[in-house]
């Protein structure tokens, strides 16, 4: 009996004493990304991005691991651009050699050259149909993941585009489509494009449209399909981070914490959807919480308290902005049919002025 | 054929347009099959100097083009522009041609005897075999006479490239013709409207006149409008429609152009309008595009339904606004809850942002920057006013200061008027391609003409002003193909629908 006791208090103390590092470790997450957006120290998307898996496997990352891993693909971006001759002919071919190594690099069989009779095969980047959501594991959205398995989904692949790009100094943007993102060029052949790294296709803005979640206004709005700028990008990682955070401590998660951080990351990219959302949601999880303490049925039994008044009022307003904005919410089981529809109508919607060019194989 | 190669590729596409600113399938982002571009799917090969392929490549390179608005304005190069492009493509060709013209050869003389009696033949038994010595004279006469133009054309270029001081660096004008008269009242007119609530009736009126040199008499127009509106009007009492509702006022309006519409008591009865599957951009003949054509003949397309509604929707007090997709033109209107609904005149139906989003040529950024799918204010009709009696003279006439003047006042009071910004690049690419054909030199020495250079950075600044306003050219099969998609079954059932709605909701408040 004793022993039992002793094992179940040492247990919540133990569990405790996690909580309460894992609080200090995104603690400081927040402040190295704040930083970044407060302009007090140097912004990199890929210190950034690590930050935040890291934060969430309670700082055993190896660093050094992730950043070496990185060069090599770096490494094989670079070779690729000496090694093949891009026929484009336009002032900044420069730009558009690294748009198609980085590509290459992501979604292709790259043959590496060992000696005169061996060559190696290096393997492409592929789409993970496994949890795709990461509902039972949420470190699958991780770009740490995706370099481990070479797997990967809508959220690791571009980022870790991003990171490349960053590192070879191409300028790619992330955007954001309903439950989804992918990269945006822009080049003087052909203006602004996609590229979907789920299935290596260059869709045409139609094929998100035709999502049939996009609302005119969201897009006007630029809640979707916009290019984001270095700033906007920091803050999708800030937004991450809270997300990571709710998921890793569950009912211990700190409200005011989730909400920090959604502030700091609307500050600099305040139509950002899922930053919006999880606003939302989070006051929704606090005026949930405050109607259970007093035993309240329907929101309006405690609207005596001011507080909750306040909340309730706060949240409301907040998910008619979402809604004023254009979102609507896209059902989870619709987000696969949609992706799938990109390689079943192909035709339909693939960018021919991206296609179209000579082949010319050596 | 070894120096157009180098100038075509310092050039980045400028000067290429001069072999074709005038064919109708190309643009700045070419539509032409084998163009080269970012070729990234399987793109980046070893690199192989073969230069044949590069010239291919080269000349297969996009080229930005004048085709601004399809259905409703296609910017024609005037003559004096086709001359240009001619003279130019010869003078290039000639570069790589240039050599020093050679004597005749006397071998080529046959001996002639003169002592041998020529024999005469019947004329019509063989022509062809008249006398050899006279006719290789001649023929020789000829080609002597060839060969001194060509050095005199050569001559003729090499002092226009030495003599800086002789270039003109201003497009001819044609303020001279007295035609243009009418043109520049219609402008100060246009821009007296500016900031009034001025008559659609005769903003149009004004700029399709001045096309038929003011031959129209606007009593006639304006007497046949007020009869339609009286029509329409005496048709909304029989059908007992609310006449304070801006939904039914727009029924009647839409069911004035897509249906029969029959007042039985005073026997009149007036049929739907037809799109004009012929020369719907106005190539062959401008005034096709207009509303006064529309009304002669009861066809017409995206450029005069809409005005036609909108001129009609203005005299029978209905609101209605223009709004521009890809080469296209329709109508926006909001019922009584202030819901907005799209008209398509073209095929009498109603649509959806969707199927209006699906036409594939439309960007996010076009979006973002509201060129698109947005209700346009008067104000901003009048800037698209102003683009129509831009074109039109450019038709007529051809472009010069006149049409840079017009197109300046569009772009002021409506910056994101991408048919504006069109034109206007259009304008930008002939100017300096007037003064490049004077200098002719290659794009290397350019900056050896520092007011070259400068038009040369004002078109390229243009170029980049339309690129970012998210501007995507749609090639017109493209377009006919969207358009006719309109007739597919889950299409025609979505405009019934929507128009079953619309008319239950107007039964309701009956």
């Amino acid at each position: 009996m004793k022993i039992t006791l002793t094992l179940i208090l040492t247990l919540l103390f133990y569990q405790f004493s996690v909580a309460q590092t894992t609080q200090e470790n995104y603690e400081i997450a927040f402040e190295e990304l704040n930083c970044m957006l407060n302009e007090t120290c140097e912004s990199s998307f890929k210190k950034a991005v690590f930050i935040v898996e890291n934060a969430y496997n309670n700082n055993t990352l190896d660093k050094k691991y992730f950043d070496k891993h990185i060069q090599v693909l770096t490494d094989l971006a670079k070779q690729l651009i000496v090694s093949r001759e891009l026929i484009y002919d336009f002032e900044d071919k420069e730009q558009v050699e690294k748009y198609a190594a980085l590509f290459s690099v992501m979604t292709d069989t790259i043959p590496i050259q060992l000696d005169s009779n061996q060559i190696l095969l290096y393997p492409p980047f592929s789409y993970d149909f496994n949890d795709i959501w990461g509902h039972s594991d949420w470190s699958n959205m991780f770009v740490t993941k995706l370099l481990k398995t070479k797997q990967g989904n809508c959220h690791s692949l571009p980022y870790l585009y991003k990171i490349l790009a960053d590192e070879i100094g191409a300028n790619s943007h992330i955007a954001v489509a309903p439950n989804h993102f992918y990269i945006k060029h822009q080049s003087k052949a052909n203006g602004w494009y996609n590229k979907e790294l789920t299935s290596g296709i260059f869709p045409i803005d139609a094929w998100l449209m035709a999502s049939g979640y996009i609302h005119l206004d969201a897009i006007v709005n630029k809640l979707y399909m916009e290019a984001l700028n270095e700033k906007q990008s920091i803050a999708l990682c800030m937004t991450d981070l809270a997300k990571g955070y709710d998921r890793k401590m569950g009912l211990m998660a700190d409200c005011e914490f989730i909400l920090k951080c959604c502030d700091t990351a609307l500050q600099y990219y305040p139509h950002y959807i899922n930053g919006l959302l999880l606003k939302a949601e989070t006051k929704r999880k606090q005026f949930d919480a405050l109607m259970e303490k007093h035993y309240a049925e329907y929101p309006t039994d405690i609207f005596y308290i001011p507080e909750a008044r306040q909340l309730f009022t706060e949240m409301t307003e907040l998910y008619s902005q979402i809604h004023e904005l254009g979102y609507r919410k896209m059902p989870e089981e619709m987000y696969l049919d949609w992706l799938v529809s990109l390689k079943e109508q192909r035709s339909k919607y693939e960018n021919k002025n991206i296609i179209n060019f000579n082949i010319k194989s050596n | 054929m070894l120096i157009i190669n180098i100038i075509t590729r310092i050039n980045l596409g400028a000067f290429r347009q001069e072999f074709a600113p005038h064919s109708a399938t190309n643009h700045i982002r070419g539509t032409l099959p084998n163009i080269l571009k970012e070729t990234e799917v399987q793109e980046m090969k070893q690199k192989e100097s073969n230069k044949t392929n590069r010239t291919k490549q080269e000349f297969g390179k996009p080229q930005r083009k004048s085709q601004p608005f399809a259905c409703q304005t296609h910017a024609f190069l005037p003559p004096l522009g086709l001359t240009i492009i001619l003279i130019i493509a010869l003078t290039i060709n000639s570069y790589g041609q240039i050599e020093t013209p050679k004597p005749p050869k006397v071998s080529t003389f046959e001996q002639v005897n003169i002592n041998q009696t020529p024999t005469y033949k019947t004329p019509g038994e063989n022509n062809y075999q008249r006398n050899n010595g006279t006719a290789i004279y001649e023929n020789d006469l000829k080609k002597q006479q060839s060969r001194q133009q060509m050095i005199y054309e050569i001559r003729r270029e090499a002092e226009m490239a030495n003599s800086k001081t002789a270039v003109s660096y201003e497009l001819p004008s044609y303020g001279h013709i007295p035609a243009t008269n009418h043109y520049k009242s219609a402008f100060s007119e246009l821009v007296e409207m500016i900031d009034t609530n001025y008559s659609v009736q005769r903003a149009n009126f004004i700029v399709e006149n001045a096309f038929y040199e003011n031959q129209g008499k606007y009593e006639s127009f304006d007497n046949l409008i007020t009869q339609i509106g009286q029509f329409l009007i005496r048709k909304m009492e029989e059908l007992n429609y609310d006449q304070s509702s801006n939904l039914s006022k727009n029924l009647i309006l839409f069911q004035f152009f897509s249906d029969t519409l029959k007042i039985e008591s005073k026997n009149l009865e007036h049929l739907p309008f037809k799109y004009e599957f012929d020369d719907y951009m106005g190539h062959n003949d401008w005034a096709n595009m207009f509303v006064e054509k529309l009304l002669r003949t009861n066809k017409g397309q995206c450029h005069s339904l809409p005005l036609l509604y909108l001129i009609l929707a203005e005299e029978i007090g209905a609101e209605a606004h223009l709004a521009f997709s890809p080469n296209h033109s329709y109508i926006k209107f909001q019922d009584d809850n202030g819901k907005w609904i799209n008209v398509e005149l073209t095929n009498g139906m109603l649509t959806t942002d969707a199927f209006i989003l699906q036409s594939g040529y439309m960007k996010a950024e076009a979006l973002q920057n509201k060129i698109y799918m947005q209700p346009l204010t008067k104000k901003q009709l009048l800037s698209e006013m102003m683009v129509d009696l831009a074109k039109g003279y450019s038709i007529k006439f051809g472009y010069d200061e006149f049409v840079e003047q017009v197109i300046e006042k569009a772009i002021e009071i409506y910056p994101a008027n991408v048919f504006a910004q069109m034109v206007k690049s259009d304008y930008r690419t002939l100017h300096f391609f007037y003064v490049q054909r004077q200098i002719n030199v290659p794009p290397d020495r350019i900056h050896e003409y520092p007011k070259a250079k400068e038009l040369l950075d004002k078109m390229y600044e243009q170029y980049e002003i339309v690129d970012n306003l998210g501007y995507e050219e749609m090639p017109l099969e493209d377009y006919e193909k969207w358009l006719n998609s309109l007739n597919e079954a889950k299409q025609k059932q979505e405009s019934q629908q929507m128009i079953l709605k619309l008319n239950k909701s107007i039964e309701f408040r009956r």
